[in-house]
């Protein structure tokens, strides 16, 4: 068997007398997609901010591609190939479709301040890579025909898949996704889970996909944790999940 | 919404030879004298521009930095006998390095505690300046700087420091516009929008801010060194919050996050007071007045395109905070949107 790309072991977060987190625990496998499922306020989008390093965690330990990744900064954490979207979408709303997607492909470039101020053949080279290298992100997602829009106007669904084009201009080896599907009807739902499996088949991504829809849940997912006021209550392929009766009770009784 | 043009500023050409011809047009050298101050007034306001306007970050240390290029030019010149030539890049690094190492440790501080540290830098320098009699000779200032020179070419005029400062300024405006212009530019940018947006895909945001601020105490530096060269006595006055203040106020009318705006506003605001000058005491009234209508009117300055400036009458610029959704999120959105402290981040 292939070693896992992140793993988690007793994962704890305390927001000042609330126990977010307890106990989290993950092996995520390259090529993986694993679902993420709990009601409101379940500690979700916590283990995402503690993976991505936007929290500290009180306790615990995370690993990634053989980093010890727990109390690493959050750009560091991408650079390394782990990359989250957020619940709520996070655009820089004032830049264009393409500068969005710039921005993340910028860091990988090997470039300096003089290289900037002088214009060196590195530097050419460097940024021709680099549009070129957008050029076929944005071909590819078909998100081309509006890459000069501001991305703050598109609507709803669009700047999903823009964040998620964004996310990949990373070139990560895992996506942790944060409710991609949040604000979508079933029919968008559906169109952005065809667009997931695209991505993820193309780069060949680990996923962890938190989600409330549970057909993209069904669909994408090897394999479903569901956590329930800030512990993992039951994991296990999507069929055995919500099937079982805690999982009916705790999350399905209350988002259905 | 405002969307961000890269810099596809007119060529500005026909300007720089208009300023080139100008004082040989106009022989006079109280006109002369202005241009020497607009250009160097320039020069800091062009630098002070890549921080505020582009990072989105308020610095009222910048006039320190200023500053130090010009003590530093005078201690080399008045001690080592070192040529302008030596002075000017020394004097620039010193600005740069110091911009560096002051940076990083206050970069994650946010708004008004960024502006604040800056602050206390500027103050710290002021007050180094004035105290450490053994080497700035503290109030009494140090005089006697010789003249910049150039291959056996004296800076003896107004009208000749008045070219040095215009070699400046377009070399600043070269600089900072292929920075702005870059991947590192547009990052910074990313960064003035949502920081941790900008962390969360990779975008070293204390390292890219760091960047911009050790470029603008770079240029603030080599003014400095100019200036120290142009006057030959420094002493703290022109180094102090006040003149920090002054520039803010020329991004600002000019157009933040533009190019040309701050240079628009730096021969404006030098100009203006020269020109008010026959109505004596009404004079700095006058100006006050006219730099408020200014803000009134054109909130995103002269030549401004956005409306960044509107978040210093109350409200946070629209570019500083992460925007939320535009489009209308239906009922569904609403019932999962996370409260405000998710994703605030801990740190
Ligand atoms: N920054 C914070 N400070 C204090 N408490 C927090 C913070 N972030 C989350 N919490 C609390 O931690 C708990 C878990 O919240 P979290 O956002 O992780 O839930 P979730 O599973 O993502 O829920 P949802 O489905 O609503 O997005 C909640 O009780 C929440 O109020
Ligand atoms: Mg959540």
């Amino acid at each position: 068997m292939t070693e896992a790309l992140l793993t988690v072991r007793d994962l704890w977060k305390e927001f000042d007398g609330i126990q977010a987190v307890r106990g989290f625990e993950l092996d995520l496998y390259p090529g993986e997609v694993v679902g993420l499922i709990g009601p409101n306020g379940a500690g979700k989008s916590t283990v995402v901010n503690l993976l991505s390093g936007f929290h500290r965690p009180s306790r615990g330990r995370i690993t990634f591609a053989g980093h010890d990744i727990s109390q690493a900064r959050p750009d560091r954490i991408a650079q390394l190939g782990l990359v989250r979207t957020f619940q709520h979408i996070r655009l820089f709303s004032e830049l264009t479709v393409r500068q969005n997607v710039e921005v993340a492909a910028a860091p990988r470039l090997q470039i300096s301040t003089i290289d900037v101020a002088l214009r060196t053949r590195r530097y050419r080279r460097e940024v021709e890579r680099w549009r070129q290298e957008v050029d076929e992100l944005l071909e590819a997602s078909g998100l081309m025909a509006i890459q000069d829009r501001p991305a703050g106007v598109l609507p709803y669904g669009d700047q999903r898949r823009v964040e998620i084009i964004r996310a990949l201009a990373t070139q990560p080896r895992a996506l942790l996704l944060d409710e991609p599907a949040a604000g979508m009807n079933e029919s968008e739902a559906a169109a952005l889970s065809d667009f997931l499996e695209w991505a993820q088949g193309r780069y060949g991504l680990s996923l962890v996909l938190i989600e409330h829809h549970l057909d993209v849940v069904e669909r994408l997912c090897q394999r479903v944790i569901v956590m329930d006021q800030g512990a993992i209550i039951v994991s296990g392929t999507p069929e055995e999940v919500t099937q079982h009766p805690e999982v009916i009770r705790a999350y399905l009784g209350e988002a259905a | 919404m405002r969307r961000w043009r890269p810099t596809r500023i007119r060529p500005g050409w026909p300007f720089l030879v208009l300023a080139i011809l100008l004082p040989l047009l106009v022989q006079n050298p109280f006109l002369h004298r202005l241009l020497a101050v607009a250009a160097l007034e320039a020069v800091l306001a062009v630098s002070l521009n890549l921080v505020l306007g582009y990072g989105g970050l308020i610095s009222l240390g910048h006039a320190g930095f200023y500053g130090i290029g010009a003590y530093v030019t005078a201690l080399l010149a008045l001690h080592l006998g070192a040529p302008f030539l030596v002075t000017l890049p020394v004097a620039a690094l010193a600005a740069a390095i110091t911009g560096w190492i002051f940076a990083r440790p206050i970069l994650h501080l946010r708004g008004h505690y960024f502006a604040m540290a800056t602050l206390a830098l500027g103050e710290i320098l002021v007050l180094v300046a004035y105290n450490w009699d053994a080497v700035t000779r503290g109030p009494s200032g140090l005089p006697g700087i010789p003249r910049a020179e150039l291959f056996g070419w004296v800076a003896t005029t107004h009208r000749d420091n008045y070219y040095l400062g215009l070699a400046l300024l377009v070399l600043a405006i070269v600089v900072i516009r292929r920075f702005v212009d870059s991947p590192f530019g547009l990052s910074l940018i990313a960064t003035r929008g949502d920081d941790q947006a900008a962390a969360s895909i990779g975008t070293d945001v204390a390292g890219v801010r760091t960047m911009a601020f050790a470029l603008a105490a770079f240029f603030a530096g080599a003014a400095g060194a100019l200036y120290a060269h142009y006057i030959t006595f420094v002493s703290v006055e022109p180094f102090q919050l006040t003149h920090t203040i002054a520039l803010l106020a020329m991004v600002a009318v000019g157009g933040i996050a533009t190019i040309p705006g701050p240079i628009v506003g730096a021969v404006l605001l030098t100009l203006l007071p020269e020109v008010l000058r026959g109505l004596a005491d009404l004079r700095m009234v006058l100006y006050g007045v006219l730099l408020m209508l200014v803000i009134w009117l054109r909130p995103q300055g002269l030549l401004g395109q956005g409306r960044l400036f509107a978040g210093w009458r109350g409200r946070p610029p629209a570019s500083l905070v992460p925007q939320r959704v535009s489009a209308e999120p239906n009922a569904e959105e609403r019932r999962t949107q996370p409260s405000p402290r998710e994703e605030a981040g801990a740190r």
